[in-house]
């Protein structure tokens, strides 16, 4: 069985946001700007998608360490 | 590592295993796959979308759809994200937003959105729930920078070219929005993309399912409402001590 949940800390995805941006070579506010003229390449647009998802997250878990 | 409720890890290993399960019934070969991804705590969160399982750092991948052409077999991309939390309660799984993305393989412009944010109207009249279109036209360009009020006035002061992109056309709201069925009938029925046998009756199955949950969630809005359509309909349907009747109907008239 494959498995489809994983449960993660802030400490896990700070981690992996780090990972993404390394993956890119983009700093967070050089994808923002690529995404909002609509210029992200494919791989880019999945990478910045990851990286919202992580820091909608964060956001939400401010109360929590 | 957190120690979340099982009971909550349940829900979303769930609603991840039934997209993937209604995608792998409509769709050939389909990879990648829906993984929730949760965060703990007391307000836990989750973000469930399609990622290649054996990428450590998860990054999001669009689904793959094909299409048989007459020349040449082509690819669509179908970017789903759906970014969810728990209500008060901590028993039910609740939306707060969800982007489904349609596009072409190899060009990352989609062709269009559906998304939904339930927190978007609170700051604009933009619609909790709309459809957007990556397209252009000329007269559309110049009626969204016309005018000085609204947004017409805002994309102006912007001084940027305005894309018909922008456009949020509304698509019924919180409880009426389309699901990932239909956003997956458009790529099919529109779009030439491959389908199982038997996918349209797993597109009705999933659709009716969401419909169900909706319903339910309109009805919790308006009860004296659904009370009253079911006595019009023969139905005795009497109140009880611990019954909720505070009415949430302006979420009716909400955009």
């Amino acid at each position: 069985m494959t498995v489809t949940v994983e449960i993660l800390s802030r400490a896990d995805l700070r981690k992996r946001r780090q990972r993404l941006l390394e993956r890119a070579h983009a700093t967070w506010s050089d994808l923002e700007e690529r995404a909002a003229a609509q210029a992200l390449t494919e791989n880019e647009r999945g990478i910045y998608d990851t990286i919202r998802s992580i820091d909608w997250m964060l956001s939400r878990r401010r109360d929590r360490d | 590592m957190t120690g979340i409720d099982p009971g909550l890890e349940k829900k979303a290993e769930e609603f991840a295993d039934t997209l993937n399960e209604r995608v792998k019934r409509v769709l050939p070969d389909i990879q990648p796959l829906f993984v929730a991804q949760v965060l703990d705590g007391r307000k836990p969160s989750l973000v469930v979308a399609p990622v290649q399982l054996d990428d450590e750092d998860r990054q999001f991948q669009p689904l793959v759809l094909k299409a048989e052409g007459r020349q040449r077999d082509t690819k669509l991309t179908l970017r789903a994200m759906l970014w969810c939390c728990f209500d008060v309660s901590g028993t039910h799984l609740t939306i707060e937003k969800s982007e489904y993305h349609l596009g072409l393989a190899g060009v990352a412009d989609p062709l269009f959105r559906y998304e939904y944010d339930r927190n978007l109207r609170r700051n604009s009249h933009l619609p909790a729930a709309h459809f957007q279109i990556h397209a252009h036209r000329d007269e559309a360009a110049w009626l969204m920078v016309h005018s000085d009020e609204a947004r017409p006035g805002k994309r102006w002061r912007r001084d940027r070219v305005p894309r018909l992109s922008e456009l949020h056309f509304p698509v019924g709201g919180d409880r009426y929005r389309p699901c990932l069925e239909d956003i997956l009938t458009i790529a099919i029925n529109e779009l030439g993309a491959k389908m199982k046998r038997g996918a349209w009756a797993v597109l009705e199955e999933g659709r009716a399912e969401w419909r169900r949950i909706q319903l339910k969630s309109a009805v919790r809005d308006a009860p004296l409402l659904a009370a009253e359509v079911l006595s019009e309909n023969g139905w005795d349907v009497s109140r009880t001590d611990g019954a909720v009747i505070q009415e949430r109907t302006h979420r009716l008239g909400e955009i």
